[in-house]
């Protein structure tokens, strides 16, 4: 206050209040004659001090923070710097939720738009048959308008040196029923010749996306009617997408597979599904509901139409198949909802434990400058000024911490959108924007409240007499840094826990035998140029294909498919057995048609009979395990008749099966695959998208200029793209899993290591503080194992009260976190024993100084004091 | 040499002519305090007191310290005839200007006095 007074008028006006303080305090109450004091000295600072007392005077409070905070260099940094980290990671992570699960797609009303699909008990998420589609868009009322995706078409495009485009089907009506506009031209007219999978080549109009538009044609604004060599015809640009609407996130849930830009959509007539088969289920519907009407509302209309779903098809009263609409928005993150919301919770606890061990860093320090605090006190310094220099500490490390942490966030972010697994939606949505920073804001002002007012109450709670009662207020203080310490084992526990949980699933994911061996496996994408006078021609020209594929040099083994494992996509029939034929009920089971040398360039290991060998009949089929247990529990499946149906719309026929191989893991290796019947490729008309698999034992890159000089002979305009070693694709398959066991496990060692040096701090006070009463026990004869009991009990307080709360919250997070972990369950104690075992042995080592400090007291000098 | 005083400035004054030798900011806060029941605010008296020091109507010398003054010295004051002048002046002037109205004044005051707002 002196110094804020004109200086000649300090000694005196600073007399005069004093003087006068001490007669009121006479005339009138001590607190009223303090009360009389501070007012005058602010009104007299106000109306009297020097030029610059008026900005000075309400930075008083500030000066006094920055003061403190340079006054403990190493404290303050330490709190900055876990500030700062504790916001950036929080920051980072939010960022991610905001933009992948905040962030509204990119078309008209997205909430209002929802995928149909099926589920039955032991699938979810099954596309309609071409059937169930024509019925949906004619029964449904809830709906204004159903479309749908299927099919992704390769093709090069363009003249001298092509470019590879994935293309992907769609009904006329697909982008008005996602309300989006084109950018240039229009969506074009249907296809006209309908089928474009059935191999019969391009010719209609398509639809490009904004970037194909910007790379390949130059932004060029004359690009609507300009005719493009696609693959085996020609292709008409008829209109270019808006450049914010994002094709992945439109293409979501296509059978694009996870590596797979789609950049050009090709319209198909709604005549296309009239003949409504009803055997292959590969149409995925999107519906935008209809005016005033709920999802409730249509889901309780679904329930009706999956009635008339089961009287169409006997395979669907067998399986009780129910209709499911998911939102637009749920359907294109997927797995990474839960993902993300994890890695929220687990960077929240951090955070939580984060401002636990400021609060009692700053606790600390509350203790340790009582003298300080006592003498202000005296002076005169109100409890709620206390109450404000603490906070305003606080505040200023938090503001530090705050900014670091979002300078840092914007690295995390980078980071992030570089690390995250492939295949997880809307990267391109994560960035830092308002909505992040106001966010990180938050997280700071949230920091600084939780970690600071505990100790800015503290501060103020006291009074000038506080000094001479030391001892009982650093007890009553312990008790609250004790709980603050169980409160950060509590939730270390559960990140513990949880990252236990995904390690353990991951490692049982990689240990999966998926059914193949994908060591030295390349996969590569073919699209056939070829056109086909009929069905026969198709797949004679496979043939050609597959057998010109065999003579590739240094390869084991060649195979080609129409659905590659890890790839995307999926084909499902139904099946049946004598038996079952008898009670007339049928099964569903996953088709794959495959060339001769495809089972043995995968690797899956043959269990029983012969695989094809190229001279088969059309009635020979190969069957997986897990379809030979369902169809022919506790019998030699070889030899026996199963009826299958390898054509879509075609008549079904009795099979013969000659081989039983391993199961093989399509979708995920996460998850078994549905019974599978392996039919000979080249029996059937089949294409003009296909898959490849090469074994080798020599080097892959060189591999896939042999498969590309092979398919230029048979055909020279065909596209052979992608080419994706096997190894990556069980990678990225992982990736996720991996991703978030990695950054739970990063979390989860951050909080252990903060609650560590949590509880070294609380610890080390507490011994501090007990000095004396050690020296006395010592004294009196007690022994060092005496001592190390009392440590040791403190210590498992603190430790027990966490562990238990812990283990509560552990069971609500699995629940949570369920659907991320494969192999492992919230009832396992393996992980929860060995989170329990971890924490502790974290806690005796935060607790091993301190102890040893207790043990070294030396009653001797204690005593002499 | 001339100008005209503050109704503050008036107050402050005559506490200094009252209180003779023993004029400083306490005794000034309290002379007037004591006399027009005013809450008077020591940041008020120290910035008066400083202006009319600074148009010389008052003098200052550092006196003695006192033990409830924790070694702090007392500024006292004093009237300079300058001052004085212009008080007189001052006091006249609103003097002669209540003369006749005095009455009406009282009347109009007295009903803001029995809760005319």
């Amino acid at each position: 206050m002196r110094r804020l007074l004109p200086r000649d008028a300090r000694e005196f006006v600073v007399g005069d209040l004093d003087e006068e303080f001490r007669r009121y305090v006479v005339e009138r109450t001590p607190a009223r004659a303090r009360r009389w004091y501070r007012w005058q000295a602010v009104r007299t600072i106000w109306r009297f001090g020097s030029p610059n007392a008026r900005v000075e005077l309400p930075a008083i409070p500030i000066r006094d923070a920055v003061r403190s905070v340079l006054w403990r260099p190493i404290a303050s940094i330490t709190i900055v710097a876990t500030i700062g980290i504790a916001v950036a990671a929080t920051t980072t992570v939010y960022s991610a939720l905001d933009g992948v699960l905040l962030t509204p797609l990119a078309f008209g009303d997205p909430d209002r738009v929802v995928r149909v699909s099926l589920d039955t008990d032991d699938s979810q998420g099954v596309p309609l048959t071409a059937g169930d589609f024509r019925d949906l868009g004619s029964t449904a009322r809830s709906f204004s308008s159903v479309a749908a995706l299927w099919g992704t078409v390769a093709m090069a495009i363009g003249e001298g040196r092509p470019v590879e485009v994935q293309a992907l089907q769609v009904t006329t009506n697909y982008f008005a029923t996602l309300q989006i506009e084109p950018y240039l031209g229009d969506f074009g007219n249907p296809h006209p010749d309908g089928n474009v999978e059935m191999g019969t080549g391009l010719g209609g109009d398509v639809v490009i996306s904004h970037t194909l538009w910007a790379t390949y044609f130059g932004s060029d604004p004359t690009v609507v009617g300009r005719r493009v060599p696609a693959g085996s015809g020609t292709v008409v640009v008829s209109g270019v997408l808006p450049p914010d609407v994002d094709p992945q996130t439109v293409a979501g849930y296509s059978n694009a597979g996870p590596r797979t830009r789609i950049d050009m959509w090709i319209p198909v007539g709604p005549g296309y599904f009239d003949g409504g088969n009803r055997s292959a289920n590969w149409v995925e519907a999107i519906g935008r509901l209809a005016e005033g009407v709920s999802v409730e509302e249509a889901r309780a209309e679904m329930v009706t139409f999956a009635m008339v779903l089961r009287e169409a098809s006997p395979a669907y009263e067998e399986a009780e198949v129910r209709v499911r609409l998911t939102p637009a928005l749920h359907e294109v993150v997927g797995q990474a909802r839960p993902t993300i919301q994890t890695l929220m919770g687990a960077v929240v606890c951090v955070l939580l434990i984060a401002c636990a061990n400021i609060a009692n860093i700053l606790l600390a320090q509350v203790l340790a400058s009582r003298g300080d605090a006592a003498v202000r006190s005296a002076m005169g310094e109100s409890r709620w000024s206390a109450f404000l220099r603490t906070l305003a500490t606080t505040c200023l490390l938090a503001g530090a911490g705050g900014a670091l942490g979002t300078a840092a966030a914007w690295f995390g972010v980078q980071l992030l959108r570089a690390a995250a697994p492939p295949g997880w939606p809307r990267l391109e949505t994560i960035q830092i924007d308002l909505r992040v920073l106001t966010f990180a804001l938050l997280a700071t002002a949230s920091t600084a409240i939780l970690a600071g007012m505990l100790p800015a109450l503290r501060e103020a709670r006291r009074d000038a007499a506080d000094v001479l009662r030391d001892r009982v207020n650093a007890r009553g203080s312990h008790g609250v840094r004790r709980s603050l310490v169980g409160a950060q084992v509590a939730l270390s526990l559960v990140l513990l826990a949880g990252a236990g949980w995904l390690l353990k699933g991951f490692t049982t994911l990689q240990g999966v035998e998926p059914g193949f061996q994908a060591e030295g496996v390349l996969t590569f994408l073919y699209q056939d140029s070829r056109s086909y006078p009929d069905g026969a021609a198709v797949a004679a020209g496979a043939r050609a294909l597959g057998e010109r594929l065999e003579l590739i040099p240094n390869a084991t083994a060649v195979g080609l498919t129409q659905r590659m494992p890890l790839r995307g996509g999926d084909w499902s029939g139904p099946y049946a057995t004598e038996a079952m034929q008898a009670d007339s009920a049928q099964a569903s089971a996953d088709y794959r048609f495959v060339s001769p040398g495809y089972l043995a360039a995968m690797g899956t290991s043959l269990l029983a009979g012969r695989v094809f060998d190229g001279a088969e009949s059309p009635d020979m089929i190969v069957i997986d395990a897990n379809l030979a247990a369902a169809a022919f529990p506790n019998e030699n499946a070889v030899g026996k008749r199963l009826w299958v149906q390898p054509q879509w719309g075609g008549q079904g026929q009795w099979s013969r099966i000659v081989g039983v191989v391993e199961h093989m893991r399509h979708a995920t290796i996460a998850r078994e695959a549905n019974p599978t019947v392996y039919y000979p490729i080249f029996q059937v008309p089949m294409g003009p998208r296909l898959y490849g698999a090469v074994r080798t034992t020599g080097d892959l890159t060189t591999m896939f200029e042999h498969v590309r000089d092979a398919v230029a002979e048979i055909d020279p305009r065909g596209l052979v793209a992608q080419p994706i070693p096997l190894p990556e694709l069980v990678a990225d398959d992982l990736a996720a899993t991996r991703f978030t066991a990695t950054l739970v496990g990063a979390f989860a060692a951050a909080a252990v290591l903060l609650a560590a040096v949590g509880l070294y701090g609380v610890l080390a006070l507490w011994v501090q503080e007990r000095r004396f009463e050690f020296g006395v026990r010592r004294a009196l004869g007690a022994s060092r194992e005496g001592v190390v009991a009392i440590v040791a009990r403190e210590i498992a307080t603190m430790l027990t009260v966490g562990l238990v709360v812990g283990a509560g919250m552990t069971a609500a997070a699995y629940r949570f976190m369920e659907s991320l972990v494969h192999g492992t369950s919230s009832s396992d104690p393996a992980v929860l024993v060995a989170a329990i075992g971890a924490l502790a042995l974290a806690a005796i080592g935060g607790a091993a100084i301190p102890a040893r400090r207790a043990i070294q007291v030396d009653p001797v000098n204690v005593l002499r004091g | 040499m001339t100008g005209s005083l503050g109704e503050f400035e008036q107050l402050v004054l005559f506490a200094v002519l009252r209180l003779r030798d023993e004029a400083y900011g306490v005794s000034i806060r309290r002379e007037i305090e004591a006399n027009t029941g005013r809450d008077v605010s020591a940041g008020a008296v120290y910035t008066t007191l400083s202006r009319l020091e600074k148009r010389r109507f008052v003098s200052s010398r550092v006196g003695e310290t006192a033990p409830e003054r924790t070694g702090q010295r007392r500024k006292y004051y004093l009237v300079e005839p300058e001052g004085a002048a212009t008080l007189r002046r001052s006091y006249t002037d609103s003097r002669r200007m209540a003369r006749g109205v005095l009455s009406t004044l009282e009347g109009l005051a007295a009903r803001a006095d029995s809760g005319g707002e």
